[in-house]
């Protein structure tokens, strides 16, 4: 699974107020992600509207090249850049009878959600 | 329940495990966690600390180690596959040729349980050992065992009862490598070849996920193929997180160590070998929460739902408490262990047989007095009544068996007559001397016994031994031998990443070019690695580092990644000193693996003996007592019709030692040959054993830094009279002159205003400066007052308890210094040859070896360089013939010793010339003398390269002498040169003109060496040095800084020996070659730097402030060629040395200043920064 689907995207990036985001490592474009208690994804922000997940969603980690990336790593930090939480969520519009398949990444400090793949319908 | 972490490896896994024990043990205490296992790769490296930690934390804790599987070396992969499924895979193993070594196919966890009388800690303890064995006998052989090894050490610990050992099968292991390939049905069989050998109830699977991509090991995919093969197989499934880390930020130092592990960057890593860096960052300990939403994840998707998560956690719990460990009942902590009674060849009583040799003792040593009277001295005792006293302790404490064990090696190296003394506070002990284990007689200097034991502890006291280090190998197998191996083992130490060495694996794994991180690592002298950015920030000669740093990204990550392996342990090996004396039980105690010489060695360290009840003896191997051996031993070569001077045995009070020792001509003397030492001993002028006692003591930190020693040399010289707080205490402070300066001295006051007792003294003693001091000081000010000394005198003792009682040092201590301080002296007074000889033999102290061989020079020894036929492997004196005329009989009032007439030299070992291997230098010696060089190329056989390097250090010129040749050593050199640069040519060529073996040559003469046409004259004396310091790093001939007399003359340069006519505050120009370079603590906090340089007339002390720090900048630390211009600074009347401006590095004359503007520019003396007036005891 790769995220660099979303390179395309990174142009909307530019403006984003979270400095440490780089835009080379494709984070695709920033997403409103509503949660349940758990941390899991229950309803998201997509094109405008309103989509609710339809099924339970899938969570993994992807490792980073950080060293190519971060500018720092002290050692006092308590969060990790070696891994970005990832998730695949099958979403749908209210009313919309096919859910797509879209594919979430959290930052572990700014707590942002990213769209990075839009599989489409 | 809280959640229990089985797996979890600790930074004592090297090169992988990222927090310590007690982080870990903390960060599970702080989730409520009961339970908390460590599990170290291939050893039980961090058991003891986690046990301490857990212990501190309320936690019980389990006990395993990751163990390598070994599985058959096949040289296909088909057939390692074969026999990982469990058909052993036998067939079709090539038959000719050695059996290949085990290759290494995966990890298994074995885990100790608990709660059996520690049945499962000793079986563990077992398999470590044995997992070591193979690969300790023969380095391809990896660590680990087979599956049948592992099986064999289980059953053994089940022996009937409850088994002692679990093996979890975990994602790693190879039934979970193949579950990772989704090979079900060979992970099955493996699974069933597990189970078919071991017992019923021992094997366990091992299900873990840290959330990987799908597909990848440690996926959530993953642990759910181990879930459903082990609950298949009816196995208990346990649930882990395969912990290395604490919390996630540390994931990174995971990354780091793993390309350390493997020498490769991280981005070589991460694009080729996808198994060896973690998947994620999520190996961490996660809380309850946490695991069971993992666990709920693993089973839903399992689709065994709530329940098949509530079974896994239950089986996870069920385990945990299983392997709980009672750190008394299973692990005895704390329970101190000496070897059986029968084993020091004791049948009756050990107390009986202790007394029996304290009156041996008596008679030996004490023959001539009268044992009941009693020796002057606060102790009022007299040799039988202490002797009795000390016995009465001892046998209360039942230790009796602990002093003859320590009597016994000690005896053991009498036999082998190799030198020996007690260090530290055994030497109070009468006891100790009466065994023979230290010279020093306690009440000859009063010491107190209740300093080294008394009935109020109850912990083993330790009994350290100095011994000759040249013979401490030889030693420690003498012991093996005398105990047995079952009994003895060697203590480890833990080597930990300094500054250095991590930024060399930091550098690495970011895969930043090699010079890139060594000229970084060149530039990190001493620099506390765990705080590296804060130190690039501040020291002077690190401002090219930090202006690097700032335009460089990957330096800045590097600068961090540093921090994060600084301090972390990176391998164990071979401690010093400690020997592990024990009875046959000691392997179920301890693992055991090979050390560097051989002998085995346990995996703990020091902080490990005392709470798993080991008992270590340091047995230090200390370069001074084999100086003074060596020394001894020649001047009974060189004078075999006098009996040898008996060190240990003559009084410590002749007036021409401490004549030397005044006079601060003290290079080569035990710990009185540091810049600072001859400061203080030309200060303060000792003149009497007891004077050394003190110098020694009061150069310690403590006392420098809480401004002891002034008042002390005030009232020395009489220029202010000694204050003592109390008539009562006059004569315990006495022989330092009011200042407290012994533990013993702070224990006598503490006793004599409240009738404490000496023991309960030391007791308060040892907790000052420690939070419960407040405690001590209540219960001393009411003592005090109630015995009716006034609330001022009180409040007055009090502060200097409280102020100097933590910096005191240990009397005994001093005086066991003191002695080879003296030894040292009194050689370096009467036998100056023999005893520079034994220094440059062994190098006991801090000087370079070009300096020692300088001070020889300079005390008129003639240096006589290496010769084919007069030296041997070791440095030895030799009479000089014909005699130098030009040595003069030395001053002994300036303190420079004479040279019996400048009959002796020092003829230099041959193995002072680099590059000449020891087996050549064996052949050189064993054929001497030669006459020819043919003679020397047929029986000694060097190498055509050795040749040409003993031509160039001279050692052929006596070959040129006998034969008569009129060719010079450069003529000579460029002949073998040319020789030994040719290609090397078939063996007729080389061996023409000799004869064979069995015939004598002809008595020719040297044909080659009189057929050599004198083409060049004799090297000059800064072309011998240079050749000198290429071949030997020492020059013989001259000084290396005679060569820049030119350069010297123009700067106007001062030697080191008019340094002492110059008044304080003089602008001076001083250079010489780098000696030592020191930055002690200072009370003020800031840095100073002291640089001592020689110049062939002495060494020149510098000082450098923060000014000249600065000004000087990288030349600080790194070059050996120094100008420094400064002012003199008077130190006392035998002292100067030089406040520093600036330093320049001579090797780059271009950096250097123009000679016309340094001396005169009357630059403002750069002082010392203003001294803060309140004592900061810290």
């Amino acid at each position: 699974m790769t995220v660099l689907a979303a390179v395309n995207h990174t142009d909307l990036t530019r403006n984003e107020t979270h400095g440490a985001v780089r835009l080379d490592e494709g984070w695709g474009q920033p997403c409103e992600v509503h949660c349940d208690a758990a941390g899991a994804p229950r309803e998201l922000v997509f094109r405008g509207r309103l989509h609710r997940i339809t099924a339970p969603p899938q969570r993994w980690y992807e490792r980073r090249r950080w060293w190519e990336v971060e500018e720092r790593v002290p050692r006092e930090s308590g969060q990790s850049v070696v891994d970005r939480q990832h998730w695949r969520v099958q979403a749908a519009q209210r009313g919309a009878v096919v859910p797509r398949t879209l594919e979430l990444v959290r930052h572990e400090v700014t707590g942002q959600w990213w769209l990075v793949v839009d599989q489409g319908v | 329940m809280r959640f229990p972490h089985l797996r979890v490896a600790t930074a004592y896994s090297a090169h992988y495990g990222v927090a310590r024990p007690h982080e870990l043990a903390q960060v599970a205490a702080s989730y409520g966690a009961q339970i908390l296992a460590c599990t170290d790769r291939d050893g039980l490296y961090g058991v003891v600390k986690h046990v301490l930690a857990c212990q501190q934390h309320g936690v019980a804790p389990v006990l395993g180690v990751d163990l390598a599987l070994l599985g058959p070396g096949a040289a296909s992969s088909g057939k390692h596959s074969r026999a990982a499924t469990g058909q052993q895979g036998q067939n079709g193993r090539p038959q000719r040729g050695a059996v290949p070594p085990p290759r290494v196919i995966g990890r298994v966890v074995v885990l100790a349980t608990g709660g059996n009388g520690g049945v499962g800690y000793a079986s563990l303890c077992r398999l470590v050992s044995a997992a070591h064995r193979d690969h300790d006998h023969h380095g391809a052989h990896p660590i680990g065992l087979t599956r049948e090894q592992i099986a064999r050490h289980v059953h053994r610990a089940a022996g009937g009862a409850a088994p002692g050992l679990v093996v979890l099968t975990g994602p790693d292991s190879d039934v979970g490598s193949l579950l990772a390939r989704r090979r079900y049905r060979a992970a099955r069989t493996a699974l069933r070849a597990w189970q078919r050998v071991l017992p019923a109830g021992c094997l366990i699977v091992e299900t873990a996920t840290h959330l990987a991509p799908q597909g990848s090991t440690l996926s959530t995919g993953h642990a759910v193929r181990m879930l459903t093969v082990g609950r298949e197989a009816g196995l208990p499934v346990i649930l882990t997180n395969a912990v290395r880390y604490a919390h996630p930020g540390q994931a990174v130092t995971a990354d780091v160590l793993d390309a350390a592990r493997t020498l490769l960057s991280l981005g070589e890593l991460a694009g080729s070998d996808p198994g060896v860096l973690q998947p994620t960052g999520q190996g961490w300990l996660k809380d309850t929460a946490q695991m069971t939403r993992l666990a709920h994840e693993i089973s839903s998707a399992a689709n065994l739902g709530v329940s098949g998560a509530a079974h896994l956690l239950a089986d996870t719990y069920r385990l945990a408490e299983r392997c709980s460990q009672d750190p008394v009942t299973d692990l005895h902590v704390g329970q101190p262990v000496i070897p059986e009674a029968s084993v020091i060849g004791l049948s009756g009583d050990p107390d009986a047989q202790l007394r029996t040799r304290c009156y041996t003792g008596l008679e030996r040593f004490h023959s001539h007095q009268n044992w009941d009277r009693t020796v002057p001295g606060l102790s009022g005792e007299s040799l039988r009544s202490r002797m009795e006293r000390e016995l009465d302790v001892i046998a209360q404490l039942g230790f009796a068996g602990y002093f003859l064990t320590v009597s016994e090696v000690s005896d053991l190296m009498t036999r082998l007559k190799v030198r020996h003394a007690a260090r530290g506070s055994a030497v109070s002990s009468l006891v100790v001397h009466l065994l023979g284990i230290s010279p020093v007689d306690p009440l000859e200097y009063d010491l107190v016994f209740e300093r080294f034991l008394s009935p109020r502890r109850s912990t083993l006291p330790d009994i350290d031994i100095d011994m000759e280090s040249a013979q401490r190998h030889r030693i420690y197998r003498e012991i093996f031998q005398r105990f047995g191996s079952s009994r003895v083992t060697l203590m480890s130490m833990q080597n930990a990443y300094r500054s250095r060495g991590a930024v060399r694996d930091a550098g690495l794994a970011l895969g930043l070019g090699q010079e890139i991180v060594d000229h970084i690592a060149e530039q990190l002298w001493r620099v506390p690695g765990a705080t590296l950015r804060e130190e690039i920030a501040q020291r002077p000669e690190l401002t090219r580092l930090a202006d690097e740093l700032k335009a460089n990204r990957q330096l800045d990550l590097l600068v961090d990644l540093t921090e994060r392996l600084d301090r972390l342990p990176r391998h164990i090996s071979m401690h010093p000193c400690g020997v592990i004396l024990s009875d046959a039980t000691l392997l179920n105690r301890t693992p055991v693996q090979a050390s560097g010489i051989g002998l085995p060695m346990s995996q703990f360290d020091k902080h490990d003996m005392d709470p798993m009840g080991l008992i270590k003896l340091d047995i230090l191997g200390v370069r001074m007592q084999s100086t003074l051996a060596y020394a001894v031993q020649e001047v009974a070569r060189m004078e075999p019709e006098r009996p040898a001077p008996d060190l240990d045995a003559m009084p410590r009070d002749d007036p021409d030692t401490f004549r030397l020792i005044s006079s601060t001509h003290t290079l080569g003397c035990f710990q009185i040959e540091s810049p600072g030492q001859r400061e203080l001993i030309g200060t303060m002028g000792p003149e009497e054993f007891n004077d050394l006692i003190v110098d020694i003591s009061l150069f310690r930190p403590g006392p420098m830094q809480a401004s002891m020693v002034r008042p002390y040399l005030n009232s020395r010289h009489g220029w202010s009279t000694p204050e003592y707080p109390h008539p009562d205490l006059v004569d315990i402070l006495r022989e330092t002159r009011g200042v407290a300066v012994y533990h013993e001295q702070i224990m006598r006051m503490m006793d004599r205003m409240t009738g404490c007792g000496l023991a309960t003294a030391d007791e308060w003693r040892r907790r000052l400066g420690s939070d419960t001091e407040q405690r001590v000081e209540d219960t001393f000010r009411s003592g005090a007052l109630a015995r009716g000394y006034d609330a001022q005198t009180v409040e007055k003792v009090w502060g200097i308890l409280h102020a100097f009682g933590s910096f005191g040092f240990c009397k005994a201590h001093g005086v066991a210094f003191a002695v080879p301080t003296y030894q040292s002296a009194w050689l370096k007074t009467h036998h100056p040859e023999a005893f520079m000889a034994g220094v440059w033999e062994h190098d006991p102290g801090m000087y370079p070896a070009r300096l020692l061989v300088g001070e020889a020079r300079r005390m008129g020894i003639p240096v006589l360089g290496p010769d084919i036929n007069r030296s041997v492997d070791h440095h030895r004196i030799e009479p000089v013939s014909p005699r130098p005329g030009t040595v003069e009989p030395g001053d002994l009032d300036e303190g420079i010793p004479y040279t019996r007439g400048g009959a002796w030299g020092i003829r230099m070992s041959l193995t002072s010339i680099t590059g000449i291997s020891g087996t050549e230098i064996e052949r050189i010696v064993a054929g001497q003398p030669y006459t020819t060089l043919t003679d020397v190329r047929t029986r000694a056989r060097p190498s055509r390269r050795s040749l040409q390097r003993l031509a160039s250090a001279g050692a052929l010129d006596s070959l040129l002498n006998i034969s008569g040749a009129r060719a010079s050593r450069t003529d000579l050199v460029t002949h073998l040169t040319r020789r030994a640069d040719r290609p090397a040519t078939s063996r007729s060529t080389s061996a023409k003109g000799q004869p064979g073996p069995g015939q004598l040559s002809l008595p020719l003469g040297d044909l080659e060496l009189t057929g050599l046409p004198p083409e060049q004259p004799e090297p000059s004396t800064e072309e011998k040095v240079r050749a000198e310091l290429d071949t030997m790093n020492i020059e013989v001939s001259a000084h290396l800084m005679d060569g820049h007399a030119a350069i010297m003359r123009s700067y106007g340069v001062t030697r080191a020996e008019d340094l002492l006519g110059l008044r304080s505050g003089t602008e001076v120009v001083v250079a010489g070659v780098r000696v030592s370079t020191m930055t002690p603590p200072m009370r003020s906090g800031k840095r100073v730097v002291f640089i001592s340089v020689d110049d062939g007339s002495g060494a020149v002390d510098c000082t450098f402030f923060d000014e000249a720090q600065a000004l000087s900048g990288p030349v600080l630390f790194a070059p050996t060629m120094l100008l420094i211009h400064g002012h003199t600074r008077r130190t006392g009347p035998r002292g100067i040395g030089v406040q520093a401006v600036r330093a320049w590095d001579m090797a780059h004359p271009e950096t250097l200043p123009d000679p016309t503007t340094v001396l005169g520019s009357h630059p403002k003396p750069n002082r010392a920064p203003a001294r803060n007036p309140q004592v900061t005891a810290s």
